[in-house]
């Protein structure tokens, strides 16, 4: 059974090493080189900026409209081609016999 | 640089964290330094975990400490500024983990960390247990590493880790098992007495 004594081998091991100590930090040379790094406004990317153009509340009413009007124009477009299409629909059914009688 | 090393003393108190760090965003420079002056020892602390080259370490803390100051416009006040470091820390972790794996992959180096020196003050027992355990968990894919890492040497939860790293709970879960599983395998070929 040797992975149960691993295990408890591993845990000592990580609780022991969590006593370990960073090495000391030359704060003065980190401070540094902050100094010289300019804190200006984050550009945003461009996923940002993306989810931002749908983060107003116009944007759900703008997208209803869309829809609407997108919906409208299939509706239109479809009723014209039915009325385009209807003569020669009628055309060929008489061609291949009409109604039976 | 007394002020300072007094401010890094001071016990953290969320709201003067605030008030420090909503001053450093307005460009004053010597709540920047306060405001590093009081969090770089945790951070320190964090990114030893992840390193075992002093000079890989000090490069870590300054990355931190440059994206802080490059993004605290984009820090909101209502999110706890300590929680924001402590993501920008364990992403500059993970970060370095997904560097070192692809250096390992195409270079077939082993870590050069035997003219590591010991810090003075430090406990030897503890710092030869840290080598060993940094060394075993270095063989882990880096997201696997980073979760055992910070789970194992920093003692947190897998669901606080998670949320730093900005995975929801399953995938957490998942990860965790997995990483686990393969942990052990490691160590069943490495024989840890």
């Amino acid at each position: 059974m040797k992975r149960p004594s691993s295990d408890q081998a591993w845990i000592a091991l990580t609780h022991r090493a969590r006593a370990d100590l960073p090495p000391p930090l030359d704060l003065p040379a980190l401070l540094h080189r902050l100094e010289t790094t300019p804190v200006e406004p984050a550009a945003p990317s461009f996923l940002e900026g993306f989810a931002a153009c749908f983060a107003t509340r116009r944007a759900l009413v703008a997208c209803a409209a869309f829809t609407t009007v997108c919906a409208c124009l299939a509706t239109w477009q479809s009723r014209e081609t039915w009325h385009e299409l209807s003569p020669w629909i009628e055309l060929l059914y008489l061609t291949i016999g009409g109604p039976s009688t | 640089m007394a002020a300072l090393l007094l401010s890094s003393r001071t016990t953290k108190d969320p709201d003067e964290d605030h008030r420090v760090v909503a001053l450093a965003q307005q460009g004053n420079r010597a709540s920047l330094e306060t405001v590093v002056a009081r969090h770089h020892p945790e951070v320190s602390r964090l990114l030893w975990r992840f390193t075992r080259r002093p000079a890989d370490h000090a490069d870590l803390v300054q990355e931190v400490f440059l994206r802080v100051v490059r993004h605290l416009p984009a820090w909101q006040p209502d999110q706890p500024f300590l929680h924001w470091l402590r993501r920008i820390t364990v992403n500059v972790g993970r970060d370095f983990c997904r560097r070192e794996a692809t250096r390992r992959r195409w270079l077939d180096q082993p870590d050069d960390t035997t003219a590591e020196a010991i810090a003075p003050g430090a406990d030897p027992a503890a710092h030869a247990a840290a080598a060993e355990a940094k060394a075993i968990l270095a063989e882990l894919a880096p997201d696997d590493r980073t979760l055992l890492t910070l789970h194992y040497l920093e003692g947190w939860d897998f669901a606080q880790i998670g949320e730093l790293l900005g995975w929801s709970r399953p995938v957490t879960k998942l990860r965790a098992f997995r990483a686990r599983r393969r942990l052990r395998t490691l160590l069943a070929e490495k024989n840890l007495p």
